[in-house]
């Protein structure tokens, strides 16, 4: 057995640890680490615009601080409102986006379309919140100015809650519906195109075609993009610290932008780390539930 | 009179099939403005004279032009600067990303041995952490180490977010290669670094540009990190310093600031128009994997 065995040189055995060691290496120090110390400083009382002697063991009283915060719990709410309302509109549109992208009336400007579609997606969030911040600005502002000229009263973008609300959810809309149009076409090229024909040879109208055998049959997508996605807008982060940083008040400050705050603003890292633990808590839960709620009576493949 | 009826019926079609065509056309076109517009005001407002921004009754289309935005920002502020922070910490980022990943994906599909799982799961879950919680552990290391406020450390951190996806993406792009390859590979005598540098790399060499530009834009799109680890100009980046310029509430600097924004969507802009294919790639392989 062991005379049949090739001879593999010591430099051949390494050969695993060579090229799975420097990835490891670097995620336990850059990941794994951070995340160890993280969770240690949750349980800390520790103040970096305070001197270290400060620092001292403080049990779970970060969390208790955190989850008794009322910004805090207020801004779950908003979040996830946020989330749903944007997560929704964006799989409808991007759903529409995609069949109209399919089909044979757009075939011959479909590659200059859909270089267009995702744009918005490759641009850096903080940009496109910047952007849009341009065009919301009261008296400058294109959106502004076109609802005048067309006779309407100019909206408070920013400073008002339900405008402010509107426009962060149409921001997020903007950045993330190319993702969802992506994925959808890629999702709407696996189905069986035979079952298609058959179905519209008996007279099955387009809308009834789209539910009854589409829809069913990329569901597992559908899941998967809502978790996505969804798990993104909880996060959201870089567009509500551009656009309104959180106001008018604190009516648009997401979970994110609270822990940015307690954390760097009031230098409290300790509810800081806390509230990041939370935070990847519901994320994680809210993704999980969509996941198994969406994807529940799919046979698996 | 059997013909005519069918004639009609037939015009009757082709009509509502012409109503059809029209109206999904509109509605695409629609949705084109509403993704287009925002690039196009950014670029158009970077381009105009200061007079022919701050006025009520908007220029849909730009009819004076003038370089004075862009030549402000690279003479008021340090511009030049984060251009080349953003530039030097994504394309080091990337390289580093690629090389590292390119590695322990062929590792990871290569060899079977035991905790090979668990490496793989343990990816995907490092992958689902939001960046937030790393914000302040990093800060404080940071500090320690005297990395803040430079581009190593950003690179550092940066690969920390880009390593994940980087190797679940080759995982997916040598999983195609059949093991036959491999095989006849070891009979010819190859070592597994032979294997590596002569089989496995020269057939996922065109996917390697996916991994690439999702590592690239990762890095230089940025923000949250960028924001909690540098604070003097010699390293930060350009979403930093974008947001820098808008904190401002009096007098918005409106040509500057869509003169910096065009600057930063560049390299998304040249990309999603050059690069089509390997972006969608990218996204559908990553998205269908996880």
């Amino acid at each position: 057995m062991v005379g049949l065995q090739r001879r593999r040189s010591l430099s051949e055995r390494a050969a695993p640890f060579v090229f799975i060691g420097p990835a490891l290496l670097l995620i336990i120090i850059l990941s794994v680490t951070p995340i160890g110390y993280s969770l240690y400083i949750s349980f800390l009382k520790y103040n970096i615009s305070k001197p270290a002697r400060t620092i001292r063991f403080y049990g779970l009283e970060n969390y208790i601080k955190v989850l008794t915060d009322p910004m805090f719990l207020n801004s779950i709410l908003w979040t996830l409102k946020f989330a749903v309302i944007s997560v929704a509109i964006e799989i409808t549109f991007g759903m529409a986006i995609a069949v109209g992208l399919n089909s044979e009336i757009t075939r011959s400007y479909n590659t200059p379309m859909k270089t267009a579609f995702i744009m918005p997606m490759m641009i850096a969030a903080i940009v496109s919140a910047t952007v849009w911040k341009l065009m919301f600005y009261p008296v400058y502002g294109v959106v502004n100015c076109t609802l005048n000229l067309w006779g309407y009263p100019a909206v408070n973008w920013l400073g008002e809650t339900l405008p402010a609300r509107i426009g962060l959810i149409l921001v997020e809309i903007w950045g993330s519906t190319p993702f969802c149009i992506l994925v959808f076409q890629a999702a709407l090229k696996t189905i069986n195109t035979e079952i298609l024909e058959a179905a519209r040879v008996d007279g099955a109208s387009a809308g009834r075609c789209f539910f009854s055998i589409t829809l069913p049959s990329i569901r597992n997508f559908v899941a998967l993009i809502v978790t996505v996605r969804i798990s993104d807008a909880l996060r959201s982060f870089d567009a509500v610290f551009q656009l309104t940083n959180g106001g008018p008040g604190t009516s648009t400050e997401t979970i994110a932008t609270v822990i940015y705050k307690m954390a760097f603003r009031y230098s409290d890292v300790g509810a800081g780390s806390a509230g990041a633990f939370i935070f990847f808590v519901i994320v994680s839960s809210v993704a999980l539930v969509a996941f198994r709620f969406l994807r529940k009576d799919e046979v698996m493949e | 009179m059997n013909a005519m009826i069918r004639q009609r019926r037939f015009s009757m079609l082709k009509f509502r099939r012409g109503v059809r065509w029209t109206l999904v056309l509109l509605a695409m076109l629609a949705a084109l403005f509403f993704f287009l517009f925002p690039i196009y005001w950014a670029l158009t407002l970077s381009v105009k004279p200061k007079s022919d921004v701050l006025v009520t009754l908007p220029y849909y289309f730009p009819v004076r032009f003038t370089a004075d935005n862009y030549v402000s920002i690279f003479e008021k502020s340090n511009f030049g600067q984060f251009l080349w922070n953003s530039a030097y910490i994504a394309v080091i980022t990337t390289m580093l990303c690629v090389l590292v990943s390119a590695m322990a994906g062929f590792g990871l599909t290569r060899f079977r041995f035991r905790g090979g799982k668990a490496i793989s799961s343990a990816i995907y879950i490092v992958r689902m952490i939001p960046g937030l919680v790393y914000t302040v552990p990093l800060f404080i290391l940071f500090r320690k180490l005297n990395l803040l406020d430079s581009h190593e450390g950003l690179i550092l951190a940066y690969c920390t977010f880009s390593l994940p996806m980087s190797i679940w993406l080759f995982i997916s792009f040598y999983e195609e290669i059949p093991k036959e390859l491999y095989e006849s590979g070891v009979l010819d005598g190859c070592s597994e670094y032979q294997l590596f540098y002569s089989i496995a790399l020269p057939l996922v060499l065109p996917s390697v540009s996916v991994v690439a530009i999702l590592c690239f834009l990762g890095a230089w799109n940025e923000f949250g990190l960028a924001m909690c680890l540098t604070f003097k100009d010699s390293a930060k980046t350009l979403p930093v310093a974008i947001n820098s310029l808008i904190q401002r509430e009096q007098d918005v600097p409106y040509g500057s600031i869509a003169a910096g924004g065009t600057l930063i969507m560049l390299p998304a802009i040249i990309l999603s128009m050059t690069t089509q294919k390997y972006i969608v790639k990218g996204f559908t392989a990553g998205a269908v994997k996880g």
